[in-house]
């Protein structure tokens, strides 16, 4: 949306001398020549951890899950904690760049490329969990509806493992495409600055021969706009369907009404918060401070202080209901969580989801990158412990008090979970160094409205008066932006 | 704009160097009744469409029915399933539970709605991997903003007059491009 | 060409192509290559072409054949087959459990002519159907890895030949010098044996026979001889008595004849409608046991005060019947003296028993039997039991002098092991002849020169005489796996007696057994029925009784001088129910048996009460502290276990572990405490180390009461209440929230969904409480017949234990002398399961009987069902248990610092063939990775409808029986369809007030219920809440 913005917002791309093919350098640019020794170095690291999860992966199957923990009172539990903590970090990316382009937030279009590749990692690394968690996973193609020479045999459509199958599996292609979509014409950027023929042909094949004539623009937009619409409530769904996991059993901890959008919040405020992590990274990395700027941390910062305050909120509600209930074994199953034999991981859970997120009240602290990213690495580790919270302290101690029992990990637990993380950080490094990481074209396109460059010009008259006309004084120039918006919006 | 039923090869291409002029000389060529074949720009430039009197997309309407055909797929094979085909007892719920089978439709739907309208998406845009596009102008990915005009068929006269007013409107460049046959590869 | 047969290979070792419709592809008729060739020259009118089209193929078959590779399988059908047995159909056979003196009356349940379940035999008057755990437990012992296959001389295999030359002319040689030959043995109540022991004292007239129990009972028998003149046990009838007093005797679990006796009890402290009175049990007691913890009242005390109580008691009673009093005890406790005067009320129809082997405190209890004028009433002469014969004066002299003996021969016993000084006997095995009759491997017959390899029970003729006038048989169920011979055929042979052991049995029967009993008048009758049956009822024996209570006061003092070296700690060992005296401690089943006491397996450990919080261990880590205690010269270090009830100042440890010999160093953990036996074990010290041990408990200490946010409440999961009470109301104590439980269904019990209805059976249980003694016999049948997988220490620490069924300990009162609840947990069957709606793949459904089924082969492992059972009685298969399939065949364990594997547990699993002869057919063995859980005995359901259909009659009630309903000795467990308004669980559930279901108020609606435990006392103790860590 090129419409006027008033000078006194700040400026959502930095530096004096933007233009639009300053744009296109500084982003494409990290896609070419030899990667930055810190690149090297991140990615040696992260291929590496990658590997030991694999490893473990392997293992698990060839032992079976007995390497795991797990005993015969709490059946889930690293296992899942991931698949949850992943699903809900994955949910940022698509919230970023669905829900705040329906907003119209521009802010989004510095972040959203790399937020939506983030959903697009995070889901693979869920989905390992819920697959390879299988006592036997080589039979995993059970879970779905295929007509079989088995007489007629089909899955159980009331289980909420099977409501989870088609969520994941949806969410990840519509994001794919969503994510996908918008990076043709970026491709395409790519490949008319290309030099070498294979790196023209190869990115001509990824841009699916994008033009960019206005016939297809218009669809694009179109295409954004619906699939944003879709992936909206689609993300609410699908955490929503995570949390029936849970919601929908009998465990007491488990069995709570509240848990939908709670587990929606807490995706977000994860989510968030590992959006920061990565950006502030790849800024460093790429040294991209003029496309994500301190304005983006704090937008970003506001949005994590809101939703660890309403996780918050949803805690304490928890310990109420559960206390006003008068059902002794919700009673005892909360007091349990915040005072039994894990009352440890409730306490990691509260201090850094609910208390250090309060911090963000100060704007110094909401703009400082050394806070924020010390913050977001917070959140990361709180929302896992409550996640863990919820599935192992309810299930340790639940109805007959003869099977209780107490869970400790293995190494192969912790490896899996560090294995994913470090096959997140491969893919990602991978994306930051071939794709590129912001969304050019729709940089471009709040270019005139909101660079610094732009807002500048704006006070200095020009030759299409009548387009700008209001450019003289900001009262009727306000009036006209109005006016000018109303027309946009008709089209 | 008018796609041209004959392949076009001979093109006059118009540069410039930012939305608000090409939103102007769009407005100014058309009222010389040039006809323009085609707007190429590095980002969605707002208003051009009724500008170049580009007609609305129908794609979201497409979506919708793709959507409702997911709803109808899922709500029915599931029915078939639990209620005809296999019907056993769950937890001493009936055997047909609505309730259960919510969250899944609307997945379907979803998921119908999204495939469904990538796949149209791509084949009106002709988009798959591998095409070679025609590229009027290198740079319409990176900084400018084009305007072509067929010139197969025109006279010199035509085409004067078009390059006279492209000239007019402040276009940064005029250059004629000609592509040899219809898939040229790329240069 | 026409109905023709085709074979590949050679016949009997690869299977037919069954090509033909007939029954033959149920492989009923055996491929015969006779049976194949005539039915080619007969049903084929075989021209020359069609001769040589045969040729032509037989040749191209035999030669793929040939060359296939051709997988080599362990069956070989029969070629004549026995015409009893139809494969797929079980045959039973009645035998009879005997291990030492101890007996249990059974039914073998083979299959294709495996035994594959030991039974209770309903015939039998003595056990009457009920079983414990070492008797079901005993089938796999026939498959034992610890089995010796051949004779064997000086630890090298042998042949028989070999060992009766040898042995009979060493002892021709030893008893032509006169040299002493010794016959020890556990004791032997089969009448056969003793003749065949008698036959070879003739032949070898210096041969002696000593008889010897590893658990003495040589005090009580004494105490007969001296106070009634007969070394017997007298026949205790629980039954006929209202009032029981046991001075630690744990009648129920270990001592004597405990399924008897947990029969007898039982009878009446069912209560119902129609009965509304019990019997009252009184346990005074130092260490807890299974009784005790049935007992409405407990009194605990020390080891040392046993004896006091026992004096007291006598003292009140004697004052009350105008005798004179013994010494008095100077030891006060007032709960004594009210259970006097509740003695005294009830005389006549009390029974007063004692677990002290010490011949004083016997003729003390004696003496107030006598008083009570209990004799004629609950204790009879009429037919004394013979279970317990052993000797310690003879015991001891034989170990005292083994240098005197030339040649010593053991059978059913293990005193190596079993001997307070058993290192020392050991020892002198090596100088002199030593033979041993054994069947498995223990330390008795590595020290041995000469093993002479018996056979299991279960391939044996044997008879057995428990109580007198009472024999049951023993009769072979497979023919001998090995190169074995029953001890008694040895006997015989080398006494010269060539007649194998049947025939002679058969031929004492005829001549002894014959006239013994009038209920058959032919021997043949005799033989076939008794066989079939089981038992026969012989004539009672004319026995002269000459009671004689002189010198109680010279008891009295000498049992109380058999305690003044007792010091601050006093140390008690136990028998455990499962393990007992440690014969079959090298059986996965019994070993992996969580105890009903303390819920722990595989080993044995330091027993105390809850008084000193310094010993107690962290509930959740499992980490048991390890003390050091030393008793005289002896000290070991054993992890200490906090028992609530057990006495302050005291600690015990359990016999039976320990072993060194046995076939899998698995089976060894734990400290052997026999050696303790002649210690001073009154005083001990013990002293914590730093160290810590983790034991394989498979329940925790947990309250039922616990502080929630609401404060504290209580978890309604066993219900129980008083006689009194139930007296007046039968719905007492039966309460959901503030509802009773019958307003609660009618106002609370309210659901969205229509429900379906279960036309045809609809399969409910019925569990009483009030009737279920935790024996956990029900426990072990339930692994036997599903083919539960044993998992091995480990395991079970890392609490993956693997039980259907699993006996839950619930306590209410004061943690220093609580009342102890048992309830059976099993899958619950819910007609509303959460486990089923949480399936992905719907692996676990409902059936239209109401049965909650798993289908293994779709279970695809989420584990899903397991976390939302509210029952927690779904078992996941962590790894391949069962050697089912798995990529890795090894079977590991992982501790969490270091991966081990332990090849041992091949041999405790269902991994070895010979093992694999146990597996009951009709059970799936679960693959690695899969749910299982109590399937309610889906097989046993479908045999008995199979039966029913192929009779064409109505399916009656109590036709199906499950296996955990089987074995209980107490008929606590009642099965059947609730459709069949006649069945006996149709009516409880309809019109019974006692019963419930756990946790209802989730709506689950559950199939298997229970009914409220009455308690005969005058009011349930009140919960103190103890503030400490044990009960967190």
């Amino acid at each position: 949306m090129s419409t006027y913005e008033s000078p006194i917002r700040e400026a959502l791309i930095k530096g004096e001398d933007t233009n639009y093919s300053k744009i296109t350098d500084d982003i494409v640019r990290n896609t070419e020549g030899t990667p930055p020794m810190a690149w090297m170095i991140a990615f040696a690291l992260a291929s590496a951890t990658a590997l030991f999860g694999v490893f473990c992966l392997f293992y698990t199957v060839w032992k079976g899950i007995g390497v795991w923990g797990l005993n015969k009172t709490v059946d889930w539990a690293w296992d899942i904690t991931n698949f949850v903590w992943w699903i809900g970090i994955g949910h940022a990316g698509t919230l970023i760049s669905a829900v705040l382009l329906l907003f119209r937030q521009k802010w989004r279009t510095g972040i959203n490329r790399a937020a939506e590749a983030m959903t697009i990692f995070a889901v693979i690394c869920a989905g390992l969990f819920p697959i390879f968690h299988m006592g036997r996973v080589w039979m995993a193609f059970f879970i779905f509806p295929y007509p079989n020479t088995r007489g007629p045999l089909w899955v159980n459509f009331n289980s909420p493992l099977l409501w989870d199958v088609f969520a994941i599996s949806t969410y990840f292609t519509v994001s794919l495409l969503f994510w996908y979509s918008g990076l043709m014409p970026d491709f395409a950027t790519i490949r008319d600055r290309a030099k070498t023929a294979r790196r023209k042909m190869i990115y001509n094949i990824l841009s699916f021969g994008w033009v960019g004539t206005a016939k297809q623009w218009q669809r694009f937009e179109s295409l954004s706009l619906v699939l944003a619409g879709l992936s909206t409530p689609l993300v609410l769904s699908v955490h929503t369907i995570v949390s029936f996991d849970f919601a929908t059993s009998v465990v007491p901890g488990w069995h709570t009404t509240i848990f939908p959008p709670y587990f929606v919040a807490g995706a977000i405020f994860s989510g968030f918060a590992m959006v920061q992590t990565l950006m502030l990274i790849t800024r460093k990395i790429f040294n991209l401070q003029n496309y994500i700027t301190t304005a983006h941390l704090e937008s970003m910062n506001k949005v994590i202080v809101l939703t660890g305050s309403i996780v918050g909120v949803a805690y304490i509600t928890e310990l109420v209901i559960a206390w006003y209930s008068g059902y002794l074994y919700e009673q005892y199953a909360f007091y349990n969580r915040a005072l039994g034999p894990y009352k440890w991981a409730y306490i990691s859970m509260m201090t850094c989801n609910v208390i250090s997120p309060q911090v963000f009240w100060f704007k110094k602290i909401r703009r400082s990158v050394f806070y924020s990213f010390l913050l977001s690495i917070f959140v990361n580790i709180g929302m896992w412990f409550e996640r863990f919270v919820i599935i192992v302290t309810s299930l340790h101690r639940d109805f007959l008090p003869s099977s209780w029992n107490y869970f400790t990990p293995t190494w192969v637990d912790a490896g899996l979970y560090v294995g994913t993380i470090g096959i997140f950080f491969t893919l990602f490094l991978l994306f930051a160094r071939t794709f590129p990481v912001i969304a050019i074209a729709e940089v471009k396109s709040i270019f005139s409205s909101s660079a610094e460059t732009a807002k500048s010009k704006m006070s200095d008259p020009q030759d299409f008066s009548d387009v700008h006309s209001h450019s003289h004084d900001s009262g009727h120039g306000a009036h006209a932006a109005v006016h000018h918006d109303k027309n946009f919006n008709e089209q | 704009m008018s796609v041209a039923a004959v392949e076009n090869n001979k093109f006059i291409v118009g540069l410039y160097d930012h939305e608000e002029k090409l939103l102007k000389a769009i407005k100014h060529i058309r009222s010389k009744g040039i006809e323009i074949h085609d707007a190429l720009s590095p980002f969605p430039v707002h208003g051009i469409d009724p500008i170049l009197g580009l007609k609305d997309t129908r794609l979201h309407t497409a979506g919708f029915f793709f959507g409702l055909t997911g709803t109808t797929t899922a709500l029915s094979v599931i029915t078939f399933i639990s209620k005809f085909n296999y019907p056993i007892i769950i937890g001493g719920k009936p055997f047909w539970a609505l309730p259960a089978y919510i969250p899944v439709t609307f997945e379907l739907t979803v998921l119908f709605a999204s495939v469904g309208m990538v796949t149209t998406y791509l084949i009106r845009n002709k988009l798959w991997p591998g095409r070679v596009p025609r590229i009027f102008d290198k740079r319409t990915t990176d900084n400018l903003f084009a305007l072509t005009f067929a010139i197969d068929d025109k006279s010199t006269a035509d085409i004067d007059k078009i390059k006279s007013v492209l000239g007019e409107t402040g276009a940064l460049e005029i250059n004629t491009k000609e592509f040899k046959d219809s898939d040229e590869p790329l240069n | 060409m026409k109905e023709t047969k085709y074979w590949k290979g050679l016949p009997g070792t690869e299977d037919q192509i069954a090509n033909q419709t007939d029954n033959n592809e149920f492989g009923e008729i055996t491929p015969e290559l006779s049976g194949i060739t005539e039915s080619i020259s007969t049903t084929a009118n075989t021209g020359r072409r069609d001769f040589l089209k045969m040729l032509g193929f037989s040749v191209t078959a035999a030669t793929i054949a040939a060359s296939c590779k051709m997988p080599v399988k362990k069956s070989i059908p029969y070629v004549f087959k026995p015409e009893e047995i139809i494969p797929g159909m079980a045959n039973y056979y009645s035998s009879a459990y005997v291990n030492g003196g101890d007996f249990v009356s059974v039914l073998v349940k083979t299959r294709e002519g495996r035994p594959i379940l030991a039974e209770g035999n309903k015939m039998s008057t003595i056990t009457q159907g009920g079983m414990h755990a070492q008797a079901v437990a005993s089938v796999l012992n026939l498959y034992s890895l610890g089995r010796f296959q051949k004779p064997m001389i000086d630890g090298k295999a042998s042949t028989w030949k070999a060992v009766d030359t040898k042995v009979s002319t060493e002892l021709a040689a030893i008893s032509g010098a006169g040299g002493r030959i010794v016959i020890l043995t556990g004791t032997i109540i089969s009448p056969t044996t003793k003749k065949a022991i008698a036959d070879f004292k003739t032949k070898y007239p210096t041969a002696e026979h000593i008889q010897y129990d590893a658990i003495s009972y040589s005090g009580l028998l004494d105490a007969n001889q001296k106070t009634f003149g007969l070394r017997a046990i007298p026949n205790y009838r629980f039954d006929a008595a209202s009032l029981i007093l046991s001075f630690g005797a744990d009648f129920m679990g270990t001592w004597i004849s405990p399924v008897e006796f947990a029969a007898d009890y039982i009878k009446n402290r069912k209560v119902s409608p129609e009965v509304t009175t019990m019997s009252r049990h009184i346990q005074v007691e130092s260490m807890t046991t299974l009784t005790g913890s049935n007992a409405d009242k407990k009194i605990p005390v020390k080891p040392s005060d046993e004896v006091n109580a026992v004096i007291n008691v006598y003292n009140a009673i004697a004052t009350k019947a105008g005798q004179a009093t013994v010494v008095n005890s100077g030891f006060s406790n007032k709960d004594l003296d009210a259970v006097a005067e509740e003695l005294w009320a009830a005389r006549g129809k009390s029974l007063v028993v004692s677990g002290s082997n010490n011949t004083d405190v016997q003729c003390l209890i004696n003496g107030i039997n006598n008083m009570l004028g209990n004799y004629g009433t609950t204790i009879l002469w009429d037919r004394p039991s013979y279970q317990k014969q052993g000797d310690d004066k003879a015991v001891a002299s034989l170990v005292a002098n083994m240098g005197s003996v030339k040649a010593i021969l053991m059978a059913e016993c293990n005193p190596v092991y079993s001997l307070a000084d058993g290192a020392k006997f050991g020892e002198a095995l090596g100088k002199t002849l030593s033979i041993y009759f054994g069947e498995r491997k223990n330390e008795t017959a590595d020290k041995s020169k000469v093993v002479a390899a018996t056979n299991h029970y279960l391939e044996n003729w044997g008879d057995a005489e428990p109580k007198a006038g009472i024999i049951a048989t023993q009769q072979p169920t497979i023919s001998r796996l090995f190169d074995t011979r029953s001890y008694q055929e040895s006997l015989l042979v080398w006494a010269g007696i060539n007649t194998p052991y049947d025939e002679y049995m058969r031929a004492n029967w005829d001549s002894t057994i014959m006239p013994m009993q009038t209920k058959y008048n032919t021997s043949l009758l005799l033989w076939d029925n008794t066989i079939h049956d089981g038992e026969i009822i012989c004539n009672a024996p004319v026995l002269t009784i000459t009671p004689n209570f002189a010198d109680m006061a010279a008891c009295a003092t000498s049992a109380k001088n058999s305690i003044a070296s007792r010091g601050a700690i006093e140390l008690k060992l136990y028998e455990k129910v499962g393990i007992g005296n440690g014969s079959n401690t090298d059986n996965p089943w019994l070993l992996e048996l969580p105890d009903p006491l303390t819920k722990c397996t595989w080993e044995n450990y330091l027993v105390t009460g809850v008084s000193d919080e310094k010993f107690f261990h962290n509930p959740d880590h499992k980490e048991f502290k390890i003390a050091q205690v030393t008793v005289g010269s002896k000290s070991f270090k054993l992890p200490v276990y906090c028992l609530p009830g057990v006495p302050a100042g005291m600690f015990a440890v359990a016999y039976g572990f320990g072993r060194t010999v046995s076939a899998n160093k698995e089976f060894q953990y734990g400290v052997n405490v026999y050696n303790l036996l002649k210690e001073n074990t009154l005083n001990v010290k013990v002293e914590l180390t730093n160290e810590v041990a983790p034991l394989g408990c498979t329940q925790i200490h947990h309250l039922l009461t616990h502080k929630g946010l609401g404060g504290y409440k209580t978890r309604h999961i066993i219900k129980e209440t008083t006689l009194d009470a139930y007296k007046k109301d039968q719905a007492s104590e039966n309460v959901i929230g503030e509802h009773s439980r019958k307003d609660w269904i009618k106002e609370e019990l309210v659901t969205l969904y229509p429900g379906h209805t279960y036309p045809g059976h609809h399969w409910k249980m019925v569990i009483d409480l009030n009737s279920c003694i935790g024996c956990a016999a029900c426990v072990v049948a339930c692994t036997a017949e599903n083919n539960v997988s044993v998992v091995g220490r480990d395991q079970v620490i890392r609490a993956r234990e693997m039980h259907w069924l699993r006996i839950d300990k619930y306590y209410t009162g004061d943690q220093n002398n609580p009342q102890v609840t048992f309830q059976p947990m099993l899958c619950q069957h819910c007609d509303n399961a959460p486990c089923e709606n949480v399936c992905p793949v719907a692996a676990t459904n409902h059936s239209t009987e109401g049965i909650n089924q798993m289908a293994y082969n779709r279970c695809i492992g989420t584990r899903y069902c397991a976390n939302n059972c509210p029952y927690k009685v779904r078992r996941f298969n962590w790894y391949d248990y069962a050697d089912a399939d798995s990529f890795d065949k090894k079977y590991y364990t992982e501790n969490f610092e270091n991966i081990k594997e332990l090849k041992g547990l091949d041999t405790i699993g269902m991994q070895e063939p010979l093992t694999r002869m146990l597996i009951n057919p009709d059970v799936t063995v679960r693959s690695r990775g899969v749910i299982e859980k109590c399937s309610m005995c889906a097989q046993r359901v479908q045999a008995g409808k199979l039966e029913a259909k192929r009779a064409g009659e109505v399916l009656k009630d109590g036709a199906i029986r499950t296996a955990c309903q089987n074995a209980c000795p107490t008929n606590a467990i009642q099965f059947g369809d609730y459709n069949n308004k006649e069945s006996v669980v149709a009516k409880l559930v309809d019109h019974d007030e006692r019963i419930f279901g756990v946790i209802e108020e989730i709506h689950t609606l559950p199939n298997v219920l229970y009914m409220t435990k009455v308690r005969n006392k005058q009011k349930i103790d009140d919960f103190s809440f103890p503030e400490n860590l044990l009960f967190s």
